[in-house]
């Protein structure tokens, strides 16, 4: 049976999302809002449309090939994706195509034989955990052709949907963003009780955890963000806890989708250092997943 | 870097007025062979005259800074063999044209229209050899001059059987009192020496000058010089260049161990002369100099590291991180590195290969065996020879010093295709090349049939090209010093252009397979199937270079094409490589057997895409060809994942003179673990030659801009590496518009 999902895109020979090659599937759309995000274009659960003016070289052929006639995003545009398909220059960008499991399973093991014996599918977002039944058909797709799986996730979910993707996970990419509560709901619009809750649910039932923690100054580069962050990294089982230093490759992508850039800044080197080895030190180690 | 004064000893000697030493030793030389000749001489005679000239006006050079000695002194920089050299040939090259004057015409009209290019008259006589040095390092020369002479006393020999053997006797006296110059000059130099460390440098020098390449090399620093020693005399003397010094670590182990166990040598001793060894060879050339032309980069010589032996276990020593190690340190440039690997090479090896990838000091084609290894054993060879391959000059695939092919010969299969949409009548009659319209064809299959037909008649005209003017090359040449330690040449008492060699095979390097298999793609799916546009709308539309139909170019760009992994584009590729390996299968070669087919493609990336017109895949006039089987730029693949889904759809085996594609993976992202994977995976496809640069376009961009800044960004442009500064403009933008993966 196929299940309807929507994409903001489908990465193979990544190297960024778990171990070895990996084919990356993005899903579109996320209940939390980081103000730091750099996928925003994975956000919003509805199909959208980017517009990089500096690459436009205004051949005028949006224009010519839009239904509509217009073409311009954000009046009359209904993101049908046309003008993108036919932007050579990379200046419209379309996110957001409506896909199925099939589709994507047959994308997934075309490039299987690239993944060897460490690489696999990461499923990513946006928030993969938000379009659950695809999530878990896929999930259960690759286990059965013995495709390593990976989910990237910041634990904002329904407990549910994570007892039913666990047994077909082989890691959880588990996204800390800041331990206090409050500044949680203030930087990404929800607490984040349930996420630790969630957490120490699919820690409990065994499974393989690498926490990524995006470092953001001024946000959680703090002391007592560290001491909070320890405590969640040593509360459960884990193979690891990635720290990942802001960076603003994606602040092009918010005057993109009409929206303003974010201004953050990357912690210094040392900070980053800091984190890194205190957080490394908290790793508990994994222990033998349950039979 | 280090050996500031072996740099400056070498750069002083080699780029300050070589080239017009070089001149006036070639004018002195060939006029005395010209009052020395006779009409009645053979080539071999011919050949053997010009030894003997050449060895009385060569004066020796001896640098102060290494131990090695090579230098005849009679030709450098950027040329490949000695122009003096070329003497016999020149005087014989008049037979290529005299024996069909209509045929050499047509060969010259059909170069002309970028048809083919031939590296050569109808032979690549001076280009892509390959020396045996492992018969010099295994048993000297002495060795092969007595079994010469032996062999000069078997009864029955016929008159060319003699010559050849009385050729090869001479010739190695030749380079056995060469050697002995070597030994005189350098006491000469110690005699006249300033000072005790310099007479004791140039006494050492003498001493080995003395033995080697005579006797068998003793020591891992003699193996190395009967490397430097033996390209040169070849180059200086047969005027032919040979374009590989093997598989250094290999073929070194042994005297390096030895060395070790007798506590003679050390690592970083080693590591010095190794040093030293690549210095002799980088520090010829100009890297600055800026690339305008041709190949003004093209120093052609390589070395091959990893990979298997003959019995197929991984080579991976000291040697071989030693070479790597010690070239990205000195930043070496010339000779090319090729590393050869497989999905089962050992991981340090291949992370210790990338390193220099990562680095940004390209210098590395990376050259998979998985492939080549099966591709060379259904070509006919036994399988412990093929795993032994080489890979030399650009990236031509060959056996170690066992065959005669020819590495520089490109076949435009895009342009039959061309003319079969533009028809220019008047360059089909020159040529007497009449391809057929595609404008009747009522399916896909059948213009793909008389697209097929098309690229049929241009093959069979290439190879008969070949076949009818290629005999003449043993009258017009002789090579006997070459030949004296080639397989199987002594043996069958036969000169290697006379077939003397073990095995033979002619190449075809097939240009354009991309761009065609795009073509295909988009004439199936919005003429044939979508029904979007007529054919004879579509074909009007690429006649006018597409102008005032952009809509429908662009339609055709994103019709599925080959490198994007495309299950339809992979099924089209794989159709039109099944059917020319079929095609070529039933043709016969000049040199016996059907041809090999490559997907290779030099500079003629821009020369040739400059003079072809608009191509149904949306390109426009003038624009570039896709690159051997690198995908075309016009597509936006956006992985390089994607390219080897499409190279794992086609049959590796049926590639059976090698591949290219190009990849470039986002710098600052890509680590030698990452490099590492990437090549595994790559193993698993039908990729040949990989050139694989790490950098981002910023990066580019910015060393565009403050060179100054960027003085070792060393990247692989196309057969050969370079410092992406040292490009002209055009190349630079050439680069820039590659497909920059994941970036």
């Amino acid at each position: 049976m196929k299940t309807e999902l929507r994409v903001v895109e489908i990465t193979h020979n990544s190297f960024t999302d778990g171990p070895g090659v990996r084919t990356v599937v993005f899903f579109k759309g996320c209940p939390l809002r980081c103000a730091w995000c750099h996928n925003p274009e994975g956000q919003s659960f509805s199909p959208e449309m980017m517009f990089y003016p500096s690459r436009c070289t205004e051949c005028g052929t949006c224009r010519r090939v839009c239904p509509n006639g217009k073409a311009e995003i954000g009046k009359d545009c209904t993101a049908c994706g046309t003008c993108a398909e036919y932007c050579l220059s990379g200046a419209r960008r379309f996110v957001g195509t409506l896909t199925d499991t099939d589709s994507v399973l047959g994308d997934i093991t075309r490039y299987a034989f690239l993944y060897r014996d460490h690489g696999g599918v990461t499923f990513s977002g946006g928030e993969c955990t938000s379009q659950p039944d695809a999530l878990a058909e896929l999930l259960r797709s690759c286990r059965e052709r013995g495709i390593h799986t990976a989910v990237d996730t910041c634990g904002f979910c329904p407990s549910e949907v994570l007892d039913r993707i666990l047994p077909d996970t082989d890691l959880f990419l588990w996204d800390l963003k800041l331990s206090d509560s409050a500044a949680h709901l203030a930087h990404t619009g929800v607490e984040n009780g349930l996420i630790l809750s969630n957490l120490a649910r699919i820690a409990d039932a065994g499974a393989k955890i690498l926490f990524r923690i995006p470092l953001i100054a001024g946000v959680n580069d703090t002391e007592e963000e560290l001491a909070g962050m320890r405590k969640i990294v040593s509360s459960v089982p884990s193979v690891g806890a990635e720290v990942l230093p802001y960076h603003a490759l994606g602040s092009g992508k918010y005057p993109a989708l009409g929206k303003p850039a974010p201004e953050f800044q990357t912690p210094p080197a040392e900070t980053v250092a800091r984190f890194r080895e205190a957080l490394s030190s908290a790793v508990r180690g994994n222990r033998p997943a349950k039979p | 870097m280090a050996y500031t004064a072996l740099r400056k000893e070498l750069a002083d000697y080699y780029l300050n007025g070589l080239e017009e030493r070089a001149a006036a030793f070639e004018k002195e030389a060939t006029d005395r062979m010209n009052a020395e000749n006779r009409d009645d001489l053979s080539p071999t005679e011919r050949k053997v005259l010009q030894y003997r000239v050449l060895l009385e006006k060569i004066d020796p050079v001896i640098f102060r800074n290494t131990s090695f000695f090579y230098s005849t002194g009679s030709f450098g920089g950027r040329r490949h063999w000695s122009k003096a050299a070329q003497w016999c040939s020149d005087v014989n090259n008049h037979l290529y044209i005299d024996q069909d004057p209509a045929l050499w015409e047509k060969r010259t009209a059909q170069g002309k229209e970028k048809l083919y290019l031939i590296c050569g008259p109808y032979n690549d006589i001076h280009d892509h050899f390959v020396y045996n040095y492992r018969s010099v390092l295994n048993r000297g020369l002495r060795a092969t001059y007595e079994e010469a002479k032996e062999a000069l006393l078997t009864p029955d020999l016929t008159a060319k059987e003699r010559e050849f053997l009385w050729g090869v006797v001479n010739a190695l006296e030749i380079l056995r009192e060469m050697q002995r110059k070597f030994a005189q000059k350098a006491r000469a130099l110690a005699d006249g020496a300033a000072d005790e460390s310099a007479r004791a440098h140039y006494l050492s020098v003498a001493s080995t000058a003395e033995r080697i390449p005579w006797e068998k090399p003793g020591t891992f620093a003699e193996a190395l010089n009967v490397y430097l020693f033996m390209k040169e005399m070849i180059e200086g003397f047969e005027g032919i260049s040979s374009h590989s010094f093997g598989r250094l670590d290999l073929d070194l182990d042994p005297f390096y161990r030895r060395d070790l166990e007798a506590g003679i040598l050390t690592e970083d001793g080693a590591r010095g002369l190794i040093a030293e060894f690549l210095l002799c060879s980088d520090c010829r050339y100009d890297h600055d100099l800026k690339m305008v032309g041709y190949a003004d980069h093209e120093l052609e010589n390589t070395y091959v590291l990893g990979g298997c032996d003959g019995e197929g276990r991984a080579v991976w020593n000291d040697l071989t991180r030693l070479f790597l190690s010690v070239s990205r340190e000195e930043k070496i440039i010339y000779p090319k590195i090729i590393c050869r690997y497989g999905a089962n090479s050992p991981e340090d090896y291949l992370r210790e290969a990338s390193e220099s990838v990562v680095r940004g000091m390209t210098a590395v084609l990376f050259q998979n065996d998985d492939s080549s290894v099966p591709a060379l054993v259904c070509s006919g060879r036994p399988l412990s020879e093929c795993r032994d391959y080489l890979v030399t000059g650009c990236w031509g695939t060959k056996l170690n010093a066992m065959e005669t092919d020819e590495d520089g010969m490109y076949l435009n299969i895009l342009k039959p295709f061309e003319w079969s949409i533009h028809q220019p009548t008047e360059k089909m009659d020159r040529t007497g090349l009449h391809f057929s319209p595609l404008d009747h064809a009522g399916s896909f299959d059948e213009l793909y049939a008389i697209t097929l037909e098309n690229v049929r008649l241009l093959m069979e005209e290439r190879l008969r090209v070949t076949k009818e003017g290629g005999n003449v090359w043993d009258k017009v040449d002789a090579l006997p010093m070459f030949s004296a330690n080639y397989p199987d040449c002594l043996a069958k008492k036969k000169d290697y252009p006379s077939g003397g060699a073990r095995y033979a095979a002619e190449k075809l390097f097939l240009f354009g397979f991309p761009n065609l298999v795009d073509s295909f793609c988009a004439l199936k799916r919005l003429v044939f199937d979508q029904k979007k546009y007529a054919l004879s709308e579509f074909l009007s539309a690429v006649r006018g270079n597409w102008e005032g139909n952009e809509i429908m170019r662009i339609d055709a760009v994103r019709c599925p094409g080959w490198g994007d992994g495309n299950p339809e584009s992979c099924a089209m590729a794989k159709r039109f490589m099944d059917d020319l390996y079929a095609m070529a299968g039933k043709m016969t070669s000049f040199r016996g057997g059907a041809p090999q087919l490559g997907h290779l493609t030099y500079t003629e990336i821009r020369w040739w895409g400059e003079h072809t017109k608009a191509t149904p895949d949306g390109r426009r006039d003038g624009e570039y060809f896709a690159q051997g089987l690198t995908p075309s730029r016009l597509k936006r693949i956006p992985s390089a994942s994607d390219v080897l889904v499409s190279l794992a759809a086609i049959d590796g085996s049926q590639i059976q003179a090698n591949s290219v594609v190009n990849i470039i993976l986002p710098g600052g992202k890509t680590d030698v673990a990452r490099c590492a994977d990437f090549l595994r995976g790559a193993a698993g496809t039908s990729m040949g030659a990989l050139q694989l640069n790490v950098v981002s376009k910023e990066t580019l961009l910015d060393a565009r801009e403050h060179p100054e800044n960027y003085p070792d960004l060393i990247v692989r442009v196309t057969g050969f590496s370079a410092r992406f500064t040292s490009l002209s403009p055009e190349w630079q933008e050439e680069f820039l518009t590659r497909n920059f993966y994941e970036n």
